[in-house]
């Protein structure tokens, strides 16, 4: 199916990623921009975090000395300048509080972020499909009522206080799990131990995301279970679970792969929430902390990261979407 | 049920509104007292202490109340800057509009909350910075809204005459477009303040928020995450507890003031009652009895659910189909007819109340689980929907759905003779449904109920929307369907085909759900014994075009004595009027 439907689908997704690239590098430029633009403004000296302790003890005309050759007084558009033109050379600057290159902080952390993100979205997503199908099977129905209040419930528990939960149940009070971390303190990350540590906060980011995945899910396959096609299935004598397979599922799965392209923001938001709490050593933890110091360079580096991470999720649901379903077409 | 919830949540809020601003004012502030550290709750601290020994309960209270005004706040801003940008869209329109929709799009893009980290990064503890971070990232959707909403207003006929009256662009906007949308924008405030409440608590949570002597439920819930570690569950327990509830209520609040959706029938199976002195329904008599009926219908009477009331479908039905003959049932839309079909391949909707009997190959299948149709649908009862397009899943091609069907039915012919069967070319199979012409799509569905070879073909409406030329082929076809042996049903309102193609052996004609004539089709259709059927062929072009009078009745909670005379006389016109028609369709 994929192969013809890519054939098929060509000039659409010539036409999707156009657009997506017209859109895009705007809104990456000036999301940069508006880093710089309140650096600027910002009541803290950058000075005194790049001297840190130091500044106490620079005289005011080294101070100035200092930020004249930082280039510390000029317009922030400068500054935006410098840092792009650095960018095109894969320059990305230099990150204080990891005390490495920008680039290398991103090499080491990444991989950690993909894990636990990837298995989380695994997770919910298997288990989201599976519920809300079972869960629209029967719209009103007990099970459907359950599983439906339960998501609701979740969905109003911020993602903190779930993750801080999960810590006080599972690593605190059974001590199951470990707190924190990706392997215990001083040894060097095993492929078991990782897997032991991962297992808490990817259920925790899991369920972060599985109760709009359900919902989303529960809604479509009502939907198509009263749709005249599951009528026609059945009455062509197909089996129930034939039905829900290759009737019901497909016509779901685009209405999820939807949601699940305008929810990476939300993603991204519940890893960097996730990453601090377990003390996960990935890109999203250092967000916070990047933030915390105003690392200028690694905050400007992680926006623009994070922007084009949440344009690309999008971009990707509408390629799926052009894939999946023969009817969708692409307007101007 | 739906109003019961509203007050929950209303009185909920009321309750946490009430806690949050009373007793900060009761308890005065919270003292440190480290002696009375981390104490999990008793009846002198209900809610226990923190690690510095202040009260829970009033710490909760006082961080609430930070939660619920910053986060009004937010919301107020957030929906005077979307108001504002989404008014001058729509009241300017053209390029203006172009421009502002595509910065909205822009700024709806950023990840929300990091965009808030960026900015509470560079102006740390500040209110203000606090405020406009939620505030700038979360005001497109009020644009977006409230555009939405001017828009159709706009274009509406009272806009267009204040603007003949000599009104400004601004007067207009200010008269009607902003009223127009004010009930938009107010419940886009109320749905906003959950959002601000998680997402300065957030904020806060990650220590970039308010400072401690200003908490917030997000900062306790930052000095929560050390005393967890300890055990002192109360210090993430009751804060979290505020988030949610006061989360939980304002949504609740918020979902009542928007429009109600429309509500979802509470899925039930099918109610039966069989009728008195039946026999139970696994009695197996064979095909013998009936003399070559294959399907037997009696008495049959269907109500459907419909929002409180009831849809009189069918009601006293008596209908046989025997092998090798094609049995026409005819009538005006909505007459049932569709139902009846339905009945006769089990796919009733939920909550169908069906009495009467149905029996298929001598077994009573009225009232039957599910488990006893589903290994005749398709085998014995085949069935094309009358939506034949629709019938097939949109996302798949309509070969690889017959070949499933093939495969499901233990068939052992192959998708391009099925599709020849029914005239079809084999490379059709690879067109996804939405790309079939009508006729094909009709012939594809009469493919799919044909798969099985089925004793039993009901074709819902297969000629619908098709010209004469293709409704004759598709008539031939079921022709050759029966002379193979088959029963078919062809549920029509195209009488002029029927005429026409002489297609039918048997004639069946129901108004309002029942069947008021039936017998064999060359006599009905020569000489009519009923009124209604007389009318249905006055109003054929080849018969004078005499339209029917009055319109078909509702099938919802229908009086049961409704008849076609009722019509006539309701139609205004009397008794010389029904034998005008009659007369003129005898002719």
């Amino acid at each position: 199916m994929s192969a013809g439907a890519l054939a098929r689908r060509r000039g659409d997704l010539r036409r999707v990623t156009l657009r997506a690239v017209a859109f895009g590098v705007p809104v990456l430029l000036a999301v940069s921009a508006l880093v710089f633009v309140l650096a600027e403004h910002s009541p803290l000296d950058p000075l005194a975090a790049y001297l840190g302790a130091r500044y106490q003890d620079t005289s005011a005309a080294d101070r100035a000395a200092l930020s004249a050759t930082l280039g510390l007084d000029a317009p922030w558009w400068r500054g935006w300048l410098a840092w792009a033109g650095d960018l095109l050379h894969g320059d990305l600057g230099w990150s204080r509080v990891f005390t490495m290159p920008v680039t290398d902080v991103f090499a080491q952390r990444v991989g950690w972020t993909l894990l636990l993100s990837g298995t989380a979205l695994a997770i919910a997503l298997v288990v989201g499909v599976a519920l809300g199908l079972l869960a629209g099977a029967r719209p009103g129905g007990r099970l459907d009522a359950a599983l439906s209040g339960l998501a609701v419930l979740l969905q109003s528990v911020p993602p903190f206080v779930v993750a801080l939960g999960a810590v006080l149940v599972f690593a605190v009070t059974l001590q199951v799990a470990p707190v924190a971390g990706v392997a215990e303190p001083g040894a060097p990350p095993t492929a078991a131990g990782v897997a032991a540590h991962l297992a808490l906060p990817a259920t925790v980011l899991a369920a972060t995301m599985l109760p709009w995945m359900l919902l989303g899910v529960r809604t479509a396959a009502a939907r198509a279970a009263a749709s005249d096609a599951v009528r026609g299935a059945r009455a062509r004598g197909l089996s129930p679970r034939a039905v829900v397979t290759r009737h019901v599922l497909p016509v779901s799965l685009g209405p999820l792969v939807m949601v699940v392209g305008a929810r990476v923001p939300e993603l991204a938001v519940g890893a960097v929430l996730v990453e601090e709490v377990f003390g996960w050593p990935g890109i999203a933890g250092a967000v916070v902390s990047s933030a915390r110091a105003l690392d200028l360079a690694l905050l400007a580096a992680l926006t623009v990261v994070t922007t084009a991470a949440v344009l690309l999720g999008s971009y990707l649901a509408d390629v799926a979407q052009l894939l999946l379903d023969p009817r969708v077409v692409v307007d101007a | 049920m739906r109003d019961a919830r509203r007050l929950l949540a209303a009185l909920g809020l009321g309750v946490l509104v009430l806690y949050a601003v009373l007793v900060p004012l009761v308890a005065g502030p919270t003292t440190v007292d480290f002696g009375a550290a981390l104490r999990p709750p008793s009846l002198a601290h209900p809610f226990g202490t923190d690690h510095s020994g202040h009260d829970l309960f009033v710490r909760v209270a006082q961080g609430l109340r930070v939660s619920l005004v910053v986060a009004l706040g937010c919301a107020v801003v957030a929906v005077a800057v979307g108001t504002a940008v989404g008014t001058v869209a729509a009241a300017r329109g053209g390029l203006v509009d172009a421009v502002v929709m595509r910065l909205t799009d822009g700024v709806n893009a950023l990840p929300h909350l990091l965009l808030g980290i960026v900015v509470v990064a560079f102006f740390p503890g500040s209110l203000v910075a606090i405020m406009a971070s939620i505030a700038v990232t979360h005001w497109p959707q009020v644009a977006r809204v409230v555009r939405a909403e001017m828009l159709a207003v706009r274009s509406s006929a009272y806009v267009d005459a204040a603007y003949l009256a000599g009104a400004t662009r601004r007067q207009v906007a200010r008269e009607h477009l902003v009223p127009a949308a004010a009930p938009q924008a107010l419940v886009a405030l109320v749905m906003l303040v959950p959002h601000a409440v998680w997402h300065e608590a957030t904020l806060s949570f990650l220590g970039l928020g308010l400072p401690p002597d200003r908490a917030s439920l997000g900062t306790l819930l930052e000095i929560a995450r050390g005393d967890v570690l300890t055990g002192a569950w109360w210090t993430l327990a009751f804060p979290a507890a505020a988030l949610v509830l006061t989360t939980l209520a304002v949504s609740g609040v918020a979902r009542a003031t928007r429009r109600p959706a429309p509500r979802c029938e509470r899925a039930l199976g099918p109610v039966f009652t069989p009728r008195g002195g039946q026999t139970p329904a696994h009695s197996s008599s064979g095909a013998a009895d009936g003399g070559g009926d294959v399907v037997e219908v009696r008495g049959l009477t269907l109500r459907l659910p419909a929002g409180g009331r009831w849809v009189h479908a069918a009601t006293g039905v008596d209908l046989a189909l025997r092998a090798g003959e094609v049995t026409a049932l005819v009538g005006e839309a909505g007459c049932g007819k569709s139902v009846l079909a339905s009945a006769l391949c089990g796919l009733l909707p939920p909550g169908t109340r069906a009495t009467g009997s149905v029996l298929v190959h001598g077994d009573e299948l009225l009232g039957a689980p599910e488990r006893r149709w589903r290994p005749l649908r398709g085998r014995v009862v085949g069935l094309s929907l009358q939506s034949a397009a629709a019938s097939f899943t949109p996302v798949r091609t309509v070969g690889a759905q017959l070949a499933e069907t093939l495969a499901a039915l233990g068939s052992t012919s192959s998708v391009p003779d099925l599709l020849g069967r029914v005239g079809l070319r084999p490379d059709d199979g690879d067109r996804y449904p939405h790309e079939l012409s009508g006729g094909m799509a009709q012939r594809a569905a009469l493919a799919g109920a044909l798969a099985g070879d089925p004793a039993v073909l009901l074709a819902d409406e297969p000629t619908a929307g098709l010209d004469p030329e293709l409704t004759a082929q598709v008539l031939r076809l079921l022709r050759d369907v029966a002379d193979a042996g088959t029963a078919v049903l062809l549920v029509t309102h195209d009488l002029q085909a029927l005429e026409t193609s002489g297609v039918a052996d048997r004639l069946a004609v129901m108004y309002a759900g029942r069947i008021v004539e039936q017998g064999d089709a060359d006599a009905v259709l020569r000489a009519p014994r009923h009124d209604y059927t007389a009318a249905l062929l006055g109003a054929l072009p080849s018969r004078g075009l005499a339209p029917i009078p009055g319109t078909p009745p509702e099938l919802s909670d229908l009086d049961p004595a409704t008849s076609f005379a009722d019509r006539l006389r309701g139609s205004g016109r009397g008794a010389r009027v029904v034998e005008e028609v009659a007369d003129g369709a005898r002719r």
